[in-house]
């Protein structure tokens, strides 16, 4: 064929590409404008907040109450409701604490503490000393390896220890081990799963890294340099760098980790674990693939498997588990209705759920080393039908919103509602709110459009590397 | 021989954006890189950190996406210009005048460009700079970054010799260029965004050859 027959050929299919290319980003951009323009006519005409925000919101009705509020147990197993209200007079977090039988046992107010990083419960007497659990903190993907070799205009980060003391550094090689040299740049050695070696080949490498994350609490506090817990995709290891030293806590033989919880054993702890009069034991939760909570416990050393039963798998809205000296806890909410982990993901996106009345229970368990669970204490409640105009639903303008912002390219559309639609509304709820506040007291909607349009485009922006919200949440590199 | 003197006319002319290339990366690359060995941090004993080389990314970006849209603009200027026939009309094939230019353009960017973050990085990887010194990967990405001005060449020298009027598609080949940008920067990984920067490079190129042999412009 001819050099110019040639060219043609190819450069036909390319020409249609790039244009397909642009129209569709085209149709990205107008649908990301009409999902922003939507959000605040969503939030201005359904939002007490917004129509009354000099008026305390309509007083919920005790099923509403029941279902908004954090079950909680005490150590014997009494279950206690939470009810968490904001008091716009006073600017406080007023905290109603109810028995079962909805009696009042305690009332008080929720403060943040700066010093502890805690909040704290403050009232005439003491509040009642609920048991803590572990939760799964989102900051721990920040510290994934994924995030940090994430290419990005300051290019990708680096995992490494410096010892001022010794004078040493360690880099980690993304292949799957520490390399260690002194701040001369001189080599030390090599560190894997099977510790400190001087030579390449002797070493073993960790498997494909996830995350990793600090452990400061409890006796570990007092080492000079807090171990790491670093986590692949099948096993669990504590490094300590400093001592040169590789402990394999957990190796889940190729079954790949999929979630992780700890409590008293993390920097990012929350749980008032020192101050509580219960002693917790530090917990760490692993779940594979094969939906096995494999659990490590300290003071003393323990490691633990937990299955859950097969029928509740799918009806799960929760879990946790703590651990302390007279036994080792969790508590599962379940619902009535099994629903796949990417439709619970998005369940407040889910019409046909919202709209019905489902009910759920949580079950109090207490595991035993080889014995069956055991089930302590047991609340079940129902979860009201969300109505079609309800202060916090903004679910159904968008269901009637949708045919209109679809009519370009629905798969666009569930892409960008799927991609960016938590990025829009975490933005909106929380880094724009004085400015949304100015926009509201201010009644002018040219600007709240205008500011919707630019909205996605400085979302595009700040989304391409991330890097604000790594800032945001951890302030530091 | 034709192509070596085609060449060295085109680098002839391209001589100076070299030498301000040269300027901006080590000029500005420099003093970043010693703002970062004072912003070290040393208190953290294990952690993330950014690499010492993290002010010269977006430099670096910067000055390929200037360097590949000053040497796609020549073929603004020669249609602006009408200056093509007085190219064309020489006893060498099209394919050899378009090779010259790109090739021009990619020696130019690997050269002037890709010398500047290659000397940054080995100053940056001295003994006694740093103490985590910058990793071979955070070298490949800035290779990559190099690369984001040959995509934005492509794109500009696209859309200089497209004959479509600017509301229809001739800027078509610059919004694609900036689209590779932002996609490059959403893939999770230095393997996807290479492909992406190929696709990137690849595609614009196919249709400038395309173009240029066939006399559409």
């Amino acid at each position: 064929m001819h050099s110019k027959s040639l060219s043609k050929c190819f450069a036909k299919p390319a020409e249609v590409f790039t244009v397909i290319v642009i129209l569709l980003l085209a149709v990205f951009i107008v649908q990301m404008i009409a999902l922003g323009i939507e959000m605040i006519i969503t939030i201005q005409k359904t939002n007490e907040w917004t129509t009354n925000i000099h008026k305390e919101p309509k007083e919920p009705t005790l099923q509403e109450k029941i279902d908004r509020s954090h079950k909680e147990f005490l150590p014997d197993g009494t279950v206690l409701l939470m009810y968490e209200k904001y008091n716009r007079a006073n600017r406080q977090d007023v905290i109603q604490i109810h028995d079962a039988n909805n009696n009042l046992v305690w009332e008080g107010v929720k403060t943040y503490d700066t010093n502890s990083s805690k909040y704290l419960l403050n009232g005439t007497n003491e509040a009642p000393e609920y048991l803590r659990w572990n939760i799964i903190y989102e900051e721990t993907k920040y510290r994934s390896a994924e995030w940090i070799q994430k290419i990005r205009p300051d290019f990708s980060e680096t995992i490494g220890f410096k010892s001022n003391i010794d004078k040493e550094a360690w880099q980690y090689d993304f292949k799957g081990y520490f390399t260690g040299y002194t701040y001369e740049r001189q080599p030390i050695g090599y560190i894997g799963l099977n510790g400190f070696v001087k030579n390449k080949s002797e070493i073993k490498p960790f498997g494909k890294l996830m995350f990793w994350d600090h452990q400061r609490q409890t006796e570990y506090e007092k080492q000079p340099a807090s171990p790491v817990i670093w986590v692949t995709t099948s096993q669990v290891c504590q490094l300590n760098i400093a001592n040169r030293k590789v402990d394999v806590l957990l190796n889940t033989e190729g079954s790949r980790i999929k979630e992780s919880c700890f409590t008293g054993m993390s920097n990012y702890d929350f749980v008032p674990v020192k101050t509580s009069a219960i002693k917790y034991r530090p917990v760490m939760d692993f779940v594979t693939e094969d939906n096995i909570h494999h659990l490590i416990l300290r003071e003393p050393e323990q490691t633990l498997n937990v299955s859950l039963p097969n029928d509740c798998l799918g009806r799960i809205d929760g879990i946790a588990f703590t651990a302390t000296e007279n036994g080792i806890f969790f508590k599962i909410i379940l619902t009535d209705q099994s629903l796949s982990p990417a439709q619970r993901r998005r369940l407040w996106a889910n019409e046909e759920y919202m709209k019905k009345e489902h009910k759920k229970w949580i079950g109090l368990y207490k595991v035993n080393q080889n014995g069956p669970l055991e089930l302590v204490s047991r609340y079940d409640w129902t979860t009201p039908a969300i109505k079609a105009v309800n202060g916090e639903n903004s679910v159904i303008l968008h269901q009637r919103c949708k045919p209109y912002i679809t009519a370009f390219s629905p798969p666009i559309y569930d892409w960008v509602w799927r991609k960016y639609s938590d990025y829009i509304s975490d933005y909106y709820y929380e880094n724009s709110i004085p400015f949304q506040q100015y926009l509201e007291s201010s009644k002018n909607p040219g600007l709240s459009i205008c500011h919707s349009t630019c909205l996605p485009v400085w979302l595009l922006w700040v989304s391409r590397s991330g890097t604000v919200w790594q800032d945001a949440l951890h302030g530091e590199s | 021989m034709k192509f070596l003197a085609l060449l060295r006319g085109q680098l002839g002319g391209i001589i100076g954006t070299g030498i301000g290339q040269i300027i901006l990366i080590l000029g500005c690359g420099y003093f970043a890189v010693t703002a970062a060995t004072q912003f070290e941090r040393f208190s953290e004993n294990f952690g993330s950190a950014s690499s010492p080389l993290s002010g010269v990314g977006p430099l670096l970006i910067f000055a390929s996406i200037l360097c590949g849209s000053i040497l796609g603009l020549q073929f603004w200027l020669m249609s602006y210009r009408r200056t093509w026939h007085f190219l064309l009309h020489r006893s060498v094939s099209r394919v050899t005048i378009l090779l010259s230019m790109i090739t021009a353009a990619v020696l130019t960017l690997v050269v002037f460009t890709g010398g500047c973050w290659t000397l940054l990085f080995l100053y940056a990887s001295l003994p006694g700079l740093f103490v985590l010194p910058p990793t071979l990967q955070v070298y490949f990405e800035g290779w990559l970054f190099i690369s984001l001005g040959l995509v934005f060449f492509m794109g500009v020298a696209l859309s200089g010799i497209s004959t479509a009027k600017f509301y229809t598609t001739k800027l078509f080949g610059i919004i694609f260029a900036g689209i590779i940008l932002i996609v490059t920067f959403m893939s999770l990984d230095i393997f996807r965004a290479s492909i992406v920067i190929a696709a990137g490079i690849l595609i614009p190129a196919v249709q400038l050859f395309s173009v240029f042999l066939n006399r559409d412009f």
